[in-house]
């Protein structure tokens, strides 16, 4: 059986202006008449999003594929935290400790994967993966690993977060600076098994755990060596990647880096956008897109993205 | 051939105290610890019946012990180097919000005026117990509501399937907080007399809180023998009769809270878990059901049953032995249910008596002694989340 590696479509819902953090919450109802066609009454502001992005990404893929075998795999690492701050505000509410059911049902984030399999209407395995910044790439991981499974024939891969209010309380929390562009929005892939469907390829993904810079380089060296062709390298660096180590990743890959987070400004799960971004601007390259976790672990993934159109 | 997995070593926190002989004790005797929320998590003044741990202790503390039960209850204790190559999965829901609720709390007052939810996302606990023990692998915080832990589970057997770890451990982690207790009263979804699995009188879940850990491997008896260890890992340890094999998970969408209430897609998610491992419901000896005692949720797991088992099958839930622990309970249910069967029974269905969902079959009114061959166990979750898990027992 074919790996789930390659990707048949693509779309991200992104931020318009970074500073205004409501400007993806001010689209959403347009958003939801024109994909889904319908309001999502029982839904928050994160779900949202994930259903709008997640059924864009569906219907620019392969059509009449069996829904029943669509697998759901989808990283967030905070959930829906405008409904779960005030849930949490609501729980802790000295008189009358009573979060509203449509807060409490949101603050939990796996209520999203519901909103998203009852919009696109797929039914395979699935899971949600809150593991910080890692949260979308072990998704991803988690979606790789169903290769051998034959109830999953493509694989929704997603990556969402949404920001509470005010904005200074992202900023302690993420311990960003005053400066930081924080960013939400949903991005979303289809992996299939066929490669006659593919506009890019997932060709590696993995972690360097408890590395110096040094051997980290290295370790990317070899991995790229393996991959690379004749086509251009670029460079998606993600979050908590510092210019230093750009810098020297430029040096040692020989490669041009391609800077995304100005488009998605600074979330954790910001590199679920790196490939539809990718396969709206670079064809043709092969692209390694690196991020950090707040203990300084790397993770990589390596996909090439081919000439055709793919839809982002 | 199925893949087939074990169990290298198994811990639990329960509502019994700490360990699987203190849940197999309390269970055996047919003991419900049944008691009012504590005034800390409580402010409403209402009373609320919940299965709590009693436990003071920091979270991080409590998942550093259930490891160690788990470590200790190996045969053979995985070495440093194992450990370092070891995968973590941890199933929750919580995580860390009661100590962000206490330290919420604390700091109002003290006067202050915290930002809600300041503290690190849910993946940071993971993170703290990996360090704590060295692992190396990957660290995984899978969240999908109350079937979480299992599917830890099958995230985790998956990473083992390809190769990528040769072990993992296995976490379910919930412990009560304000958010949840207050979440489902809003919800009306409480029991005030505690959880009446399938019964007529069923109204509603019993909330509780549990820590489990497993060491997971691949069986030395399944296709690729786990490299590098000695055969004999398995062998005098309680958990080597059992041989799990990869769940049927599945995402469905009928209703945010609720199952369908005619049944089909519990009926269809256990089917396609019997029909992957090539086992007929005839030879299934014992179902363990998710079995909440909620109205809804009961009667569309009950009707699916009766659907697959028309002749009957003994069956249990655990929910009023152990409490409803959320995104924990999957793992927690699976190692106390398999620490049971280490002692020569399936639990009786506690807080059954009749019931009123048609079709139906009976749960068991006394323990069952029959467990050799193939049992079946459910775990459903809020968001339509069902899987299903196939177990052999060997004993």
């Amino acid at each position: 059986m074919e790996g789930l590696n390659y990707i048949c479509s693509s779309y991200s819902l992104l931020p318009e202006s970074y500073r205004g953090v409501d400007k993806v919450c001010l689209r959403v109802p347009e958003l939801e008449k024109q994909i889904l066609g319908q309001r999502l009454r029982r839904a928050g502001h994160l779900s949202k999003m994930a259903a709008i992005s997640a059924t864009a990404c569906l219907k620019n893929g392969p059509e009449n594929i069996n829904k029943n075998k669509v697998g759901l795999f989808h990283g967030s690492a905070v959930g829906n935290a405008p409904e779960a701050t005030r849930a949490f505000q609501e729980s802790l509410d000295d008189e009358n400790p009573m979060p509203s059911p449509f807060n409490f049902a949101n603050s939990i984030t796996f209520m999203t994967n519901f909103h998203v399999a009852q919009m696109t209407g797929i039914r395979g395995p699935g899971s949600l993966v809150s593991q910080e910044a890692f949260s979308f790439e072990l998704a991803l991981e988690c979606a790789l690993n169903h290769r051998q499974i034959a109830s999953c024939e493509y694989a929704l891969v997603g990556g969402s977060d949404s920001l509470a209010e005010p904005r200074e309380s992202d900023l302690a929390r993420f311990h960003c600076s005053e400066e930081t562009m924080m960013g939400e929005g949903s991005s979303w892939l289809l992996l299939g098994r066929n490669k006659a469907e593919a506009c890019a390829e997932v060709l590696d993904l993995g972690f360097l755990r408890n590395m110096d810079d040094h051997h980290e380089i290295r370790s990317l060296k070899t991995i790229v060596e393996k991959l690379r062709g004749e086509e251009k390298l670029s460079l998606m660096p993600g979050i908590n990647v510092s210019q230093e180590f750009i810098n020297d990743c430029l040096l040692n890959l020989k490669c041009k880096s391609f800077s995304y987070l100005q488009q998605t400004g600074y979330s954790l799960t910001a590199a679920a956008a790196a490939i539809p971004i990718a396969c709206s601007q670079m064809r043709g390259d092969l692209v390694i897109h690196l991020s950090r976790c707040y203990k300084g672990n790397l993770s990589y993934f390596v996909f090439k993205i081919g000439n055709d159109d793919c839809e982002s | 051939m199925n893949q087939v997995f074990q169990i290298r070593g198994a811990g639990v926190l329960s509502c019994y105290g700490s360990g699987l002989q203190a849940a197999v004790n309390g269970i055996n005797n047919g003991e419900c610890r049944l008691n009012l929320l504590n005034s800390q998590l409580n402010s409403s003044g209402e009373d609320i019946w919940v299965s709590q741990l009693n436990r003071e202790d920091d979270i991080d503390q409590l998942g550093v012990e259930v490891i160690n039960q788990a470590l200790n209850h190996c045969q053979v204790r995985p070495t440093e180097s194992e450990l370092q190559k070891c995968g973590l999965f941890v199933g929750t829901v919580s995580s860390d919000s009661r100590k962000v609720e206490m330290e919420y709390r604390q700091k109002r007052l003290q006067g202050e005026d915290p930002a809600p939810l300041c503290g690190p996302s849910g993946g940071r606990l993971a993170t703290r117990l990996a360090d704590s023990f060295s692992l190396g692998g990957p660290v995984v915080t899978i969240n999908t509501a109350c079937s979480s832990s299992l599917n830890a589970l099958y995230q985790a057997m998956l990473y083992i399937q390809e190769g990528k770890i040769e072990r993992a451990l296995v976490m379910g982690i919930d412990v009560l907080n304000a958010m949840v207790v207050f979440g489902f009263r809003s919800l009306m979804l409480l029991s005030d007399d505690g959880c009446h699995p399938f019964d007529a009188k069923r109204a509603g879940i019993q909330l509780g809180e549990s820590l489990s850990a497993i060491i997971l491997e691949k069986s030395n008896t399944s296709q690729g023998v786990s490299s590098g260890d000695s055969e004999n890992i398995f062998s005098g340890n309680s958990f080597g009769n059992a041989d799990l094999y990869l769940p049927y998970c599945r995402n469905t969408h009928s209703h945010p809270t609720a199952l369908d209430p005619e049944g089909f897609e519990a009926n269809e998610v256990m089917k396609a878990a019997l029909e992957s491992v090539s086992v007929s419901p005839d030879n299934i000896v014992a179902v363990k059901a998710h079995g909440t005692g909620s109205r809804e949720g009961d009667a569309s797991e009950m009707i699916a049953l009766a659907r697959l088992f028309p002749d009957g099958v003994p069956l249990t839930s655990l929910k009023r032995y152990l409490g409803h622990s959320m995104g924990a309970a999957a793992l927690s249910e699976l190692v106390v249910y398999l620490a049971c069967l280490e002692s020569g029974f399936v639990p009786k269905c506690l807080g059954y008596s009749q019931t009123d969902i048609s079709p139906s079959i009976d749960a068991l009114y006394e323990h069952f002694t029959g467990i050799g061959g193939y049992h079946l166990l459910n775990f459903f979750g809020f968001g339509s989340s069902l899987s299903s898990l196939v177990i052999k027992w060997k004993g």
